[in-house]
């Protein structure tokens, strides 16, 4: 699958392809909205994402146009603006997703993925590790057919792990996911602790195995070795 | 005291002043000319008693009017006028009345002839001036009175009406001060004045926050290559368990100053007054998300919420701005609340209060709304949570308390100042 990176930060747009990379994708990258549509117009992209302050335009005018080349085209819209009308503005032009700099990649990872899931055709529309199966459109999970009852927050959790899988995760980056930053005080961290011990607890139960292992000072990352 | 008062004063400070004075002349004047007046008809008539006397006629006399005594030895050349107090017989009182001694010899014969005539007392005089003046003072006042009236409604009306306009002048409005033209060329002056004033300081602030909003906007970027780059490193392969703590410090560190932009940023686009507040926002259904939000952290720390009011509540704002404030305010209950302790929220059409057992505060609670304040200085919090949370009130209009009594904290929010 193909995404290309609309960004003018060289620096970032190196760490985003290699990190994109890194989960499958074949990406390319664009700095300006010239370059941007040179590229749009040669060839197909499965999302794009897209900076909106470009050194020669809003980014916002590049949605329509990609929407045009290919309707099936996600669109992630990546700034450092993030006011509302901005953001409102983008959404209304089509675009499927939004999200302010700076950002954690495990977190743009997951929207990719969510976007990836939704526009795809045919894409796998469940995630599996092991015996656990998840299904977001659903929003359950299953383990060798039996249901992991699991709370809303828990349920998150375990799917941004699972999208995210053998990564360190911080516990910034997951409290960040789970409370949208929108409020000052997610600084502590003893929420998602709690979180964790107890998805812990219910995977053990029902899988027999521990997945979320502790990064000693760092945080957590999801894997069976 | 104001100015029409001041001006006031002093007029009516001449005023009395003046009228004495005239008073005082007037009296002067009148006596002077009634006595001249009465010295000329007593001359008068003792001419015509002489003529008669001469034509060898009666003449009858009576005391105290006229008195003719014949024989005198007396010489006078002018006719002698005075005042005298003479007693009434009728009335046992004293009445003042102004005589004239003439001498005149008449058939050989010199007569001494006296005429008198009741004459007006001084204080009579005075009583009837002051009476007029007294008149014509309050008359004065009821039209000084009546003018005011006029000059305060007519003239200083649009001078009030700016003086309004000023004081509800806020730098938060993005609409400039609209003053009303009086036509008084030193009011004109004055608002002319304060126009050139307040666009100044306008734009001035209006400099500021933009150069704020960008510079948040430029650290962004920065910050978004330290936190993405540190965030690869920490990925790295065998990273010595001490390296990837060290990269995490870093990264903790870009985290918390890049939260501290970002809420710095979403205080001035509140002040900025940047979101719609018009709709009308339905205040239970957005506490039910926040708590929502929040059901698993407050299951985990065993606490309870009991939600008071059942009265449905709609206040015109935005909902952006009211759900941050609603899920503030209830995650700073449930941050600094105990373990088991309780959560209670109440509501009426005039205010709104969420309050939580938690510690007693060793500080004034009100100083914990003031940015960066913390009442535990380690905490790792930034202390602008509640400065977003006034904020939000303000924009609204809304007033927000926070008070303590023992370990319950509650924060009340006033709809209507």
């Amino acid at each position: 699958m193909k995404i290309l990176i609309v960004e003018d930060e060289p620096q970032l747009a190196d760490s985003l392809s290699r990190f994109l990379e890194t989960e499958g994708f074949l990406c390319s990258v664009a700095r300006t909205l010239r370059e941007a549509r040179m590229k749009l117009d040669s060839s197909e992209y499965d999302l794009v994402i897209l900076d909106l302050s470009l050194p020669d335009g809003s980014g916002l005018r590049l949605i329509p146009e990609a929407k045009a080349v290919n309707p099936e085209t996600g669109i992630l819209v990546l700034t450092a603006k993030d006011s509302m009308e901005e953001k409102i503005q983008g959404l209304d032009e089509g675009a499927d997703d939004y999200m302010t700099k700076p950002f954690h990649l495990a977190e743009l990872n997951a929207r990719v993925a969510a976007i990836m899931r939704r526009r795809v055709f045919g894409g796998q529309k469940t995630l599996q590790f092991n015996r656990l199966v998840l299904d977001p459109s659903t929003r359950e999970v299953h383990c060798e057919g039996n249901l992991v009852d699991l709370t809303k927050k828990e349920f998150d959790l375990l799917l941004y792990f699972m999208v995210n899988k053998k990564r360190v995760l911080s516990k910034e980056a997951i409290t960040t996911h789970l409370w949208q930053d929108e409020n000052e005080w997610v600084d502590s961290f003893d929420f998602i602790y709690t979180h964790i011990k107890n998805l812990r607890k219910k995977i053990r139960m029902s899988d027999g195995s521990d997945y979320i292992r502790s990064v000693y000072g760092v945080g957590y990352k999801f894997s069976d070795q | 005291m104001k100015l029409l008062e001041k001006t006031n004063r002093m007029y009516l400070a001449l005023t009395a002043t003046l009228l004495f004075v005239v008073g005082a002349l007037l009296y002067l004047t009148l006596t002077s000319l009634i006595q001249a007046e009465l010295s000329e008809s007593l001359l008068h008539q003792v001419d015509r008693i002489s003529a008669k006397m001469e034509q060898g006629q009666d003449v009858a006399t009576s005391a105290p009017e006229l008195e003719i005594e014949a024989g005198v030895s007396l010489v006078l050349t002018e006719p002698q006028f005075q005042n005298v107090m003479i007693l009434d017989e009728i009335t046992n009182e004293l009445e003042p009345y102004r005589e004239v001694v003439v001498i005149n010899i008449i058939a050989g014969v010199s007569y001494r002839i006296t005429a008198r005539q009741i004459r007006i007392e001084a204080s009579e005089y005075l009583g009837s001036i002051g009476i007029a003046l007294l008149l014509a003072m309050v008359v004065l006042l009821a039209g000084l009175y009546y003018l005011n009236q006029r000059v305060s409604q007519s003239i200083w009306r649009p001078f009030y009406d700016n003086l309004d306009a000023l004081k509800s002048f806020s730098l938060q409005n993005e609409r400039g001060i609209e003053l009303q033209d009086s036509g008084i060329s030193e009011f004109t002056e004055l608002n002319r004045s304060i126009m050139e004033l307040s666009n100044r300081v306008r734009s001035d602030f209006k400099l500021l926050k933009s150069f704020t909003e960008n510079a948040s906007h430029e650290i962004q970027t920065p910050l978004s290559i330290i936190q993405v780059k540190l965030e690869e490193a920490l990925q790295l392969p065998d990273l010595p368990e001490h390296h990837a703590q060290l990269l995490n410090e870093a990264f903790s560190s870009t985290q918390r100053l890049s939260r501290l932009n970002r809420s710095l940023l979403f205080l001035t686009k509140i002040e900025n007054q940047q979101f719609d507040l018009s709709p009308l926002v339905v205040i239970p259904a957005i506490l039910e998300r926040v708590f929502e939000q929040y059901e698993d952290v407050m299951l985990a720390k065993g606490l309870s919420v009991d939600v008071v009011s059942t009265s449905p509540l709609s206040l015109r704002g935005n909902v952006f701005l009211i759900e941050s404030l609603l899920s503030n305010l209830i995650g700073n209950a449930i941050k600094h609340n105990r373990e088991g302790g309780l959560i209670q929220i109440s509501w009426s059409d005039a205010d709104i209060t969420i309050a939580n057992s938690g510690v007693p505060l060793s500080v004034d609670p009100m100083s914990l709304v003031e940015r960066f304040a913390k009442a535990d200085q380690t905490s790792p919090s930034l202390g602008l949570g509640l400065a977003i949370s006034k904020s939000i009130c303000e924009v609204h209009n809304w007033d927000m308390k926070y008070t303590t009594e023992n370990d319950v904290h509650s924060i009340r929010i006033g709809f209507r100042l």
